[in-house]
């Protein structure tokens, strides 16, 4: 594939399809010539788009640094590296959120966005980040978001992915923590013809939590691909996810939530959920847990349902009087409702208006 | 107000109700007694309409506006519409729906129906800070979502604040008193003693006589295999707290 437009010229040959990429084979689906998306203007404080990266003003406490690619030869590692990069560095907690929005503004199927984007926070530091990527009816998006938090530190990261209906999306979050650090992930996705997620979180300090929680509604044919990993490389670390999918039409969701516990990482606890909730008879989900535990004194839980709007819950609003659609359409809600209520404050108001 | 005609019902194949009559007036209360799976549960659901139960005979007719309306033709939501209201032995929790929507939502479908005026939102919330009040319940209670992680005690004094709310001319409450501690028995039958009047009718299904003591019915009635086997006033509530089932039981068999 020849990848024209960005910062670095290159060719690239996709890979080809394995198992962990069987129900999502993207790279199957590029053109053979990838060019660059009309760069989009927007006043957020960082915005990455087709190979560009602007940085329109920060909030104090957080400054910029030179971008570094580590070398990799994976294929969806490396292409994000190729288009607009921006490395920063929170050496105070800011007062107010950062915000930073990856756009790709085109309707042709041979353009892209590519972006890199590395945060590192440093001891006892807190970030509250606002990212916005949303995408239009045809193209691709790739991306990689890294967080590195230093000992103490704290990021509370919603995320709302927007993609239009016949778009490709490959979106990495990487995350490694050191002690007692804190991340909470809140995902908001919604549309896209095929979206991968690939959300990985390193717990390698004693102490360390992260919280990763997702809602993802489709319609149509989207087909949204949540690969997770969750990694306890520490002593006392504690995860929880939830993975809620919201489906109609013929649309497909899958997730995968991997959950690592090493031999040294005595008293962790993991918990993991995966609910769906199928709209219409053609919608779609699979969930694959896998549990990797080599430590012997460890805490861990996890479950997967699948199922229409529960009979006795319908029935329930029906007997207050509420009529059956409306009643359908607040289940529905509600069902969505869960995830926003339970990120951290100050980022409700940013996901709520973005469902 | 209420007139059920030989009833008979369904759920998954097993009959549950075998032939039940019963007629409520306004300003009574009933209540329904019986031992375990006698079908007091599915009684109380079929008259609501819950879609699980299948009716295979008889008829439940319910007056509205002074004129008799086979109940079994409108739907859930517009019995409830009706004046209809089901408490639930188990209430459903709605993680993502706070109480205060919830019942705006129902109060302003009900109020729609019956042509009444919508309150404003000052005037709603002035309603609901009167039967809180009633209820000797909190006011946060509003912003909590429906029934999530509520206790037991908390979850039926929210079925009796939504039907102080709804003001239903027929309260089925299905053992609203089972798992209530005697306080929260007591405040949960002060509540429903103060919306009871004469123009609207009670039925409860209970398995205790110390619910009857706080509530004191009219009518009391046994269920057993899905047949009304007795009916009486108060003191057969108090017979079959001192004697059990056993005794009418075995009347009932010999009849057969």
């Amino acid at each position: 594939m020849k990848l024209s437009g960005f910062n670095t010229p290159a060719t690239l040959t996709p890979p080809p399809m394995t198992e962990a990429w069987r129900f999502s084979n993207i790279a199957g689906q590029l053109p053979a010539e990838l060019r660059a998306a009309t760069a989009t203007k927007t006043n957020a404080d960082v915005v990455l788009s087709g190979g560009l990266a602007v940085v329109n003003q920060l909030p104090a406490g957080i400054e910029v640094a030179a971008a570094k690619s580590e070398s990799t030869s994976d294929f969806w590692a490396t292409l994000p590296t190729l288009g607009g990069r921006v490395h920063l560095k929170v050496t105070h907690s800011p007062e107010r959120p950062l915000r930073v929005r990856i756009a790709r503004d085109t309707t042709s199927a041979d353009e892209a966005t590519l972006a890199q984007l590395l945060i590192e926070i440093a001891p006892a530091m807190k970030l509250t980040l606002e990212q916005e990527i949303t995408g239009s009816s045809a193209g691709l998006t790739a991306t990689q978001t890294t967080l590195k938090l230093a000992t103490d530190a704290h990021v509370d990261h919603a995320i709302a992915l927007l993609e239009g209906a016949e778009a490709l999306h490959v979106a990495g979050f990487h995350s490694e923590l050191a002690e007692r650090a804190q991340l909470s992930q809140t995902f908001v996705v919604v549309g896209g013809k095929m979206t991968r997620l690939q959300v990985s979180a390193h717990m390698n300090g004693a102490g360390a939590h992260a919280s990763l929680a997702s809602i993802t509604a489709l319609q149509g044919k989207s087909q949204v691909d949540l690969n997770s990993s969750l990694r306890h490389n520490a002593a006392n670390t504690t995860a929880k996810q939830l993975a809620k999918n919201l489906l109609d039409g013929e649309s497909k969701a899958i997730f995968t939530g991997r959950v690592y516990i090493a031999r040294d990482a005595q008293l962790v606890a993991a918990e993991q959920m995966n609910r769906n909730l199928l709209l219409s008879k053609k919608a779609h989900a699979i969930g694959q847990p896998q549990l990797e535990i080599f430590a012997d004194d460890v805490k861990c839980s996890h479950g997967s349902t699948t199922g229409q709007i529960e009979e006795d819950a319908q029935f329930y609003l029906l007997s207050r009087g509420i009529p059956a659609e409306r009643a359908r359409a607040l289940l529905t809600k509600a069902f969505i409702a869960e995830v926003i209520h339970n990120a951290p404050d100050s980022l409700r108001g940013f996901l709520g208006g973005r469902v | 107000m209420l007139e059920v005609k030989n009833l008979s019902a369904q759920v998954e194949g097993s009959e549950i109700l075998k032939g039940i009559n019963l007629t409520v007036k306004a300003g009574e209360v009933h209540a329904i007694m019986g031992p375990n799976g006698s079908g007091k549960s599915t009684l109380a659901k079929v008259i609501a309409g819950h879609p699980a139960y299948e009716v295979t005979g008889g008829s439940v007719s319910f007056d509205v506006n002074r004129k008799p309306v086979d109940l079994l033709e409108l739907d859930p939501d517009v019995r409830a519409k009706e004046g209809v209201f089901l408490g639930f032995q188990y209430p459903v929790e709605i993680p993502g729906v706070t109480n205060v929507d919830f019942l705006r939502e129902a109060f302003n479908e009900v109020c729609a129906h019956q042509g009444l005026d919508k309150l404003d939102d000052a005037q709603f919330k002035s309603l609901v800070r009167e039967k809180l009040k009633l209820l000797d319940m909190d006011e946060r209670f509003l912003e909590r979502d429906v029934n999530a992680g509520f206790s037991g005690g908390e979850k039926k004094k929210n079925e009796i604040l939504q039907m102080a709310i709804l003001n239903p001319r027929l309260a089925l409450l299905d053992e609203t008193d089972s798992g209530l501690d005697i306080d929260a028995l007591r405040i949960v039958s002060k509540g429903v003693n103060a919306i009871k009047s004469r123009f609207n009718a009670i039925v409860l299904v209970t398995h205790y006589q110390r619910l009857l003591d706080l509530i004191v019915p009219d009518y009391v009635h046994v269920l057993y295999k899905g047949r009304i086997i007795k009916s009486g006033d108060k003191s057969l509530a108090l017979e079959l707290e001192k004697k059990g089932y056993d005794w009418l039981i075995a009347e009932a068999e010999e009849k057969h």
